[in-house]
């Protein structure tokens, strides 16, 4: 099984590679809580899923998921920043506690002629597959609109809202650090591929008198401070995910597919 | 995707039968501009995808498992994940951290299956107005309070990154042997910069 997978994907990125020449020159690092972790998404960030949230919402039964992808997005290319068009996005729910998804809210972005984009959301709504291999559940979104603001559909209770498009990355983390402490964990690219200095503890928040460079020294530094990721928001009553039977407890992940 | 390719093998093969066809030996100076259009669309219930990210709890995969296994944990479904990465993640717990494998069991058990948990019949008072100060809501809240805690993951006043290292490095999910007090934070602070109202991650930099 992890020979076959690995192998597969293996001959995947350098298809990908290949077939992409073009755009590598521009690829950022793309850093969160899951950062660029693996080769393949390193070098198309937009596959890349940065982190996940999932708290209570404008009231008490209502319930906010956020997937953020594809950070650190610099200022500056902001405004130019899509979601993969060829890509499905995905936030699975396991509402029975066999860790199989039993809920999906699946997300597709369409270019539109303006340079923009159209995003549709399906669901919450039973899959037509599980596992690795999945096709969109429905041909009808339940919610279409422009990417980069909020769109609704139903009204009160009820009310399922999305925002989808650039926001602050809320991740913080001395990653320069976490890096010199685990070296072989680094990206195979950019700055960060470039430490070489280890380390064994983390940097003081506030340093005094640093002295000559030393990795253990200086102040710890917050590595996405000011940097933008893009965020897909999602508040929705708590019953949309509830089981059949009304169980309360619920895992949430996130996957990209392409 | 798919058709992309075949579009621009197509060409390809068109100028090759040119350039071979061209008796009088004149340089094609044509430029063709092709605008491919992508053959997914919105609502295509035909298009199979093909899972390459995954990603629930911060940092298990990125700091807990080895690189070369990345590909294949975002290739695994939640419910394949103790079978195919418990002892990943207690190999790490024990080896690097130097912990016992008692607690690293423990740690590995906490964050596998890959999922946030939430338990939403917890914390009937808090909504997004006051869930920053709410102690029992945010990561590993159902473990660390397995009474009260709602689990899931907040905006603000929920640091992963030092959450995390206190459970692999330090005492956090009650164990103090063998911890190491350089590695339980990286000393970077919340930067508290989100909205209490929809859509709750602030506006972009």
């Amino acid at each position: 099984m992890r020979m076959s997978f690995s192998a597969r994907r293996g001959a995947a990125a350098v298809l990908l590679a290949a077939a992409s020449v073009a755009t590598v020159a521009g690829v950022r690092q793309a850093v969160g809580s899951d950062h660029q972790d693996t080769p393949e998404v390193e070098l198309s960030p937009r596959l890349d899923i940065t982190d996940v949230y999932a708290f209570p919402g404008s009231t008490a039964d209502r319930i906010v998921l956020v997937m953020t992808s594809q950070s650190p997005i610099t200022p500056a290319n902001t405004a130019a920043a899509r979601f993969d068009a060829n890509a499905l996005y995905q936030i699975k729910i396991d509402n029975t506690g066999d860790a199989v998804e039993d809920l999906v809210i699946q997300f597709q972005f369409d270019d539109t002629q303006s340079g923009g984009q159209q995003v549709g959301m399906f669901g919450p709504i039973a899959p037509t597959t599980r596992g690795m291999l999945t096709r969109v559940a429905k041909s009808t979104p339940d919610i279409v609109g422009a990417m980069g603001g909020t769109l609704t559909t139903g009204t009160g209770a009820a009310q399922v809202q999305l925002f989808t498009g650039p926001r602050n990355d809320p991740f913080y983390v001395d990653l320069e650090q976490v890096f010199r402490i685990l070296p072989d964990r680094r990206p195979a690219r950019g700055p960060l591929s470039l430490i070489t200095k280890s380390a064994n503890a983390f940097r003081p928040a506030n340093v005094s008198n640093p002295g000559p460079f030393d990795a253990t020294r200086g102040n710890a530094v917050d590595f996405l401070m000011g940097f933008n990721a893009m965020a897909i928001v999602v508040e929705l009553p708590e019953s949309a995910l509830r089981s059949t039977t009304g169980g309360n407890n619920i895992g949430v992940w996130t996957t990209i597919s392409r | 995707m798919k058709m992309r390719f075949a579009a621009i093998a197509v060409l390809a093969a068109a100028a090759l039968v040119g350039a071979c066809d061209d008796e009088d030996t004149r340089t094609i100076t044509d430029v063709v501009t092709v605008t491919v259009r992508d053959t997914i669309r919105i609502g295509n219930t035909t298009t199979t995808f093909d899972q390459i990210e995954h990603l629930a709890n911060p940092l298990v995969n990125e700091i807990m498992v080895e690189k070369r296994e990345h590909d294949h944990y975002n290739n695994t479904i939640p419910s394949e994940m103790r079978a195919q990465f418990r002892d990943d993640l207690v190999a790490f717990i024990t080896g690097v951290a130097g912990r016992d494998a008692a607690y690293a069991g423990t740690v590995a058990d906490a964050l596998l299956p890959d999922m946030l948990v939430v338990r939403m019949d917890r914390a009937p008072t808090v909504t997004a107005a006051n869930v920053r100060d709410a102690a029992t809501v945010g990561w590993l809240t159902q473990v660390l309070d397995a009474t009260n805690g709602y689990g899931g993951r907040k905006l603000d006043n929920d640091d992963a990154v030092d959450k995390g290292l206190g459970v692999i490095f330090g005492n956090v999910l009650g164990n103090n042997n063998n911890v190491s007090p350089g590695l339980v934070t990286d000393n970077v602070p919340d930067n508290q910069t989100d909205l209490t109202t929809f859509p709750y991650v602030a506006p972009p930099n």
